[in-house]
């Protein structure tokens, strides 16, 4: 079963993409970029916090040195291993579910 | 360049989030939030964005941090508390959408709520803006503390009893171990001629002459270049002079190549050494309405010390003496100077704190508008009370229900307080706006005359005030009906009956509430009318000449001549030629222009009467001068032509050696005051006056008030200019019916065709001066003024809820009591009575309170005395009527109420 919500998924799957840069911000571009996504702040970080509280997340507070952050710090977001594993199986779920329907999906 | 958010509303989240660990990274997601907005928006809509984000979260913080509640998510523990928590704020907003609901349902409380808090605050906030930079934030120098006004202890209130001779400053510098350094300027600076050919033509500027070490006394550094050296403060030194930051960005578009060049003024180069830095304006803290354009040396030596009293002294004091122990220093060493020197004239200490100097003169009047705006803000709560009171009946039912489901009295009282923290939060922030359009409006009228002014901004600080107030009044006036609410878990509350007692307190406090409103309204109308009555004294007092039609002109030639009589023949000419144009009807000369200049020579009268040496105020002038001022004759003759020629210098440099005066011939007029202080039971007319060589008296003129329109006129003493050359430049009075426009262009065109070199744009009507010397006055009346008519509205508003809720609540009585045969008349006459009862006491009570309280502001009065029968009366007539106003309507409404249907009514 599905552990988390659509949105949950992306926010997951966008710092799992994020690599080197796993902070709310890049998530949140990321998400406007490439999910076709309007983001707003708070719903993000109502969507970090909910992850978190349910164990599929953790954060550390990291020095940044940007500009653009005026010298404040960081929040280092990283995906537990049950974190992935909620979006693994949320992945075979819907392609579990896609399988066979892609005709009737098409409208042909 | 990086893109910086705001800082003020930055700012107001650091503060709020000190101390705090969230405060990092939360800080650093907005910052970059804004960035990002910025690439995506632009810079102006991100920084709209950022004091909104700002502002919010600011507010709901300090919300609950008022409201005692623990901030949701904030636990103290460092990456122990949630993210969105802090953003979303989602307890406060669960509990906030709540009061908004209740603020909704009640919208038109919820309105009137804020309008009458953001009366409140925008009041206080704008006189606490106005007082900050004079009285609450440090003076623009480093240890603004330490320094000290070393004035002088001189007969009379002319500028020269305060400023001394700069002998005594070298002897004080010399003698006096208390201070880290003593300096001074020329007090008198304002009179100098400056001629400067810039880009845009002549141009005359200001220079404030000041000892070399003037502004390392006062700690502060040039922006841009050095501080003059000791060598350019000598009087042959090179010449030298420090820019003002305004005229530095005006004149030459802040280029800072233009340090280290000469420019040239009165045809001389001058090397600007420095720009000064903005925080320090001279003009603004030493002589506010003037304006500065660069500071030059004043050389502390023999020469300026025969020049007499003209510097004004600071001193820095040393870390471990006191003011007192200053004082008593500078006693000793006077004393000492004056038994080695018995001749010594001038000589003279009295110290106090920089700050008391500056700020001293406005204290009084700042703290009535303290008084003034704190009167207003208790007028807000009171009435916001009263609405509060009102609600109560209605809330205690609702808050009954939700304590039966299980709702704890804490919960329900914080709630209740969370309305009312809504209210005054948003009337905080309504009150903000409009104290910033009110202090924006103050400052822009550069003409008061009140040190720093031009500095006031609703800033930070301010706005933390306006918050805290807020927050004070939403809780302080939330809290009592929330007592009296969530105490509504009983059946009372469920069944909504009350008991008669009940009903009754409760109409009581109410009318005591409005009393107290009508008291206090009271209290601020009459100062405000004794304010009003005292300006109407000033502007309607005789003043000895006629200012309107009179514009006055700088006039300041730019050439050299070759003698005083070539000068004088110059000037002669340029008033020949603007008195031949139509519509002109008399010019005159002077060298103070009336309520300019602020001067006394002391004077004696060869033959020894009186003891001791009487101080005048001089006044250079031509012989049309006192005809063109209106200035009446009393015995004698005015100067005339022959008088012009007299005496007149052969020398270059003006000024005549003993041997060159001439025997006879010099005359002067006196004013009446001075004809009776000086020649008491005599006719002045043939006597003489000694200033040095000895001037005839030849006429006895009116009094005229030349320093204030406050100020009787003293003794004054005009002599012909072209006997005496001890003046800078001369003021040129014309009289004319002409607009100002035209009279500007023929004046000006006749200016520049004597001397091209001659800035002319240095004018003024005379009516424009009168109304800048009674400009503390005026601003202190506009402000009050403004909220006495606050308090007015506040009151009436406040009389008419009162008994449009007394009322609505008694139509059950008013319905039975028609039924059993009171008319419709009773019914009005009696609501009336009741509204007449109660202002009359409320002015009864508020007239006592404005007699004591106009007796504190008596130095603000002028001719009216604080018990002035006419302000009373009229102030107590117009609340009375105002208050027969507010109260007809729900009077009428009564009347009209229906037996059967009030009988109806639960």
């Amino acid at each position: 079963m599905a552990r988390v919500g659509e949105f949950e998924l992306l926010v997951i799957l966008a710092i799992l993409r994020s690599g080197e840069a796993p902070y709310a911000n890049r998530i949140r571009e990321d998400l406007e970029a490439n999910a076709n996504r309007a983001v707003t702040r708070g719903a993000l970080y109502r969507t970090l916090d909910r992850l978190k509280n349910k164990g599929l997340l953790v954060w550390e507070d990291a020095p940044s040195a940007a500009p653009e952050r005026g010298g404040h710090p960081m929040r280092r977001l990283v995906v537990t291993a049950l974190g992935r594993e909620a979006a693994r199986d949320s992945r075979d779920v819907l392609l579990g579910y896609f399988e066979g329907v892609g005709a009737a999906l098409d409208g042909k | 360049m990086i893109l910086r958010p705001p800082p003020l509303p930055l700012w107001l989240l650091r503060r709020c989030l000190t101390g705090d660990a969230q405060a990092g990274p939360l800080l650093g997601d907005l910052h970059e939030e804004f960035h990002y907005r910025a690439r995506r928006d632009g810079g102006s809509a991100a920084r709209v964005w950022f004091w909104r984000a700002a502002l919010s979260l600011t507010l709901s913080i300090s919300a609950y941090r008022a409201a005692g509640a623990v901030i949701p998510g904030h636990r103290g523990i460092p990456g122990e508390s949630a993210m969105s928590n802090w953003l979303g704020l989602e307890a406060v907003v669960h509990d906030t959408r709540y009061a908004t609901r209740a603020v909704r349902k009640d919208w038109r409380y919820f309105a009137f709520a804020v309008a009458i808090v953001a009366i409140g605050v925008a009041a206080s906030a704008t006189v606490f803006s106005l007082a900050q930079p004079l009285m609450l934030r440090p003076l623009p120098f480093m240890e603004p503390g330490q320094l000290i006004w070393i004035a002088n202890d001189g007969e009379g209130d002319g500028m020269s009893a305060v400023t001394s001779r700069t002998s005594n400053l070298t002897d004080f510098r010399s003698m006096a171990s208390s201070f880290d350094g003593i300096t001074g300027y020329n007090a008198f600076f304002q009179a100098d001629v400056y001629n400067y050919i810039g880009s845009s033509g002549p141009r005359r500027l200001t220079g404030a002459g000041v000892a070399h070490d003037f502004l390392d006394v006062l700690g502060v550094q040039p922006q841009l270049g050095r501080n003059f050296t000791a060598e350019e403060g000598t009087s042959d030194g090179p010449l030298a002079i420090i820019l003002s930051h305004a005229f530095w960005v005006a004149q030459f578009n802040s280029d800072p190549a233009i340090v280290g060049t000469d420019i040239i003024i009165n045809e001389m180069p001058r090397l600007v050494v420095g720009v000064l830095p903005s925080s320090f304006d001279f003009a603004s803290l030493f002589t506010p309405t003037a304006r500065v354009d660069f500071l030059r040396t004043f050389p502390i030596d023999e020469r300026t010390d025969r020049w007499g009293n003209t510097l004004a002294m600071i001193g820095r004091l040393d870390r471990q003496a006191s003011v007192e122990a200053v004082q008593a220093e500078l006693d000793a060493i006077v004393v000492g100077l004056q038994e080695a020197e018995p001749d010594r004239w001038g000589l003279g200490a009295r110290v106090s704190t920089l700050r008391h100097h500056l700020a001293g003169p406005h204290t009084r009047a700042m703290l009535l508008l303290a008084g003034a705006a704190a009167i207003v803000m208790l007028i807000v709560c009171v009435n916001l009370s009263n609405l509060l009171l009102a609600r109560a009946p209605r809330r205690t039912r609702e808050m009954a229900i939700r304590a039966a489901l299980g709702a704890s009295r804490r919960r329900l009282i914080r709630q209740m307080v969370l309305e009312s923290l809504i209210a005054s939060a948003s009337g905080a922030a309504a009150g903000i706006l409009i104290a910033h359009q009110l202090t924006e409006s103050v400052v822009r009228r550069a003409s008061v005359s009140i040190p720093l002014l031009d500095t006031v901004t609703v800033d930070g600080v301010a706005i933390l005030f306006a918050a805290g107030l807020a927050i004070a009044v939403g809780v302080v006036v939330g809290v009592f009906p929330a007592l009296q609410v969530s105490d509504g878990g009983s059946q009372q509350g469920l069944t909504g009956s009350r008991s008669a007692t009940v009903g009754r307190r409760a109409r009581s406090l109410r009318e005591g509430l409005v009393v107290a409103e009508i008291a206090m309204a009271c209290v601020l109308l009459v100062v405000g009318g004794l304010l009003l009555r005292s300006l109407q004294e000033v502007l309607t007092a005789e003043r000895g000449f006629e200012s309107s039609g009179l514009v006055a002109w700088d006039v300041g030639p730019a050439r050299d001549f070759g003698t005083y009589g070539d000068e004088a023949a110059f000037f002669e000419q340029l008033v020949e030629a603007v008195s031949a144009f139509p519509g002109v009807e008399a010019v005159g000369l002077v060298d103070s222009a009336p309520l300019g200049r602020n001067r006394s020579w002391s004077i004696n009268i060869p033959g020894g009467l009186p003891e001791e040496d009487p101080e005048v105020h001089p006044h250079l002038v031509n012989d049309t001068y006192l005809q063109t001022l209106g200035i009446e004759l009393k015995a004698g003759r005015f100067f005339n032509s022959d008088d012009m020629t007299i005496g007149l210098s052969a020398r270059a440099d003006r000024f005549m050696t003993e041997e060159e005066r001439p025997e006879s011939g010099l005359v002067a007029i006196i004013n009446e005051t001075a004809a009776q202080a000086l020649f008491p039971g005599q006719d002045p007319i043939g006597q003489y006056v000694n200033t040095g060589p000895d001037w005839e008296i030849v006429g006895v003129v009116a009094d005229m008030r030349h320093r204030t329109l406050e100020d009787a006129a003293g003794l004054q003493l005009y002599m012909p200019f072209a006997q005496n050359p001890d003046h800078d430049g001369l003021s040129m009075l014309v009289r004319s019916d002409l607009p100002v426009a035209t009279l500007r262009v023929q004046v000006e065109a006749a200016m520049q065709a004597a001397d091209p070199g001659m800035p002319t744009g240095d004018f003024e009507t005379l009516d424009d001066v009168i109304s800048r010397t009674t400009s503390p006055r005026r601003f202190t009346l506009a402000l009050l003024g403004g909220f006495a008519v606050a308090a007015l509205l506040l009151a009436i508003v406040g009389i008419y809820a009162v008994l449009s809720y007394g009322v609505a609540e008694q139509t059950r009585e008013i319905g039975i009591r028609m039924a059993l045969g009171e008319t419709a008349q009773q019914v009005r006459l009696r609501i009336v009575k009741r509204t007449l009862l109660l202002a009359s006491i409320g002015v009864g009570v508020g007239c006592l309170v404005a007699l004591a309280a106009s007796t504190a502001a008596q130095s603000q009065l002028y001719e009216v005395g604080a018990g002035d029968p006419l302000t009373l009366g009229a102030v107590a007539t117009m609340l009375v009527l105002a208050a027969l106003a507010a109260g007809l309507g729900p009077a009428i409404r009564a009347s009209r109420t229906s037996s059967i249907r009030a009988l109806e009514t639960p």
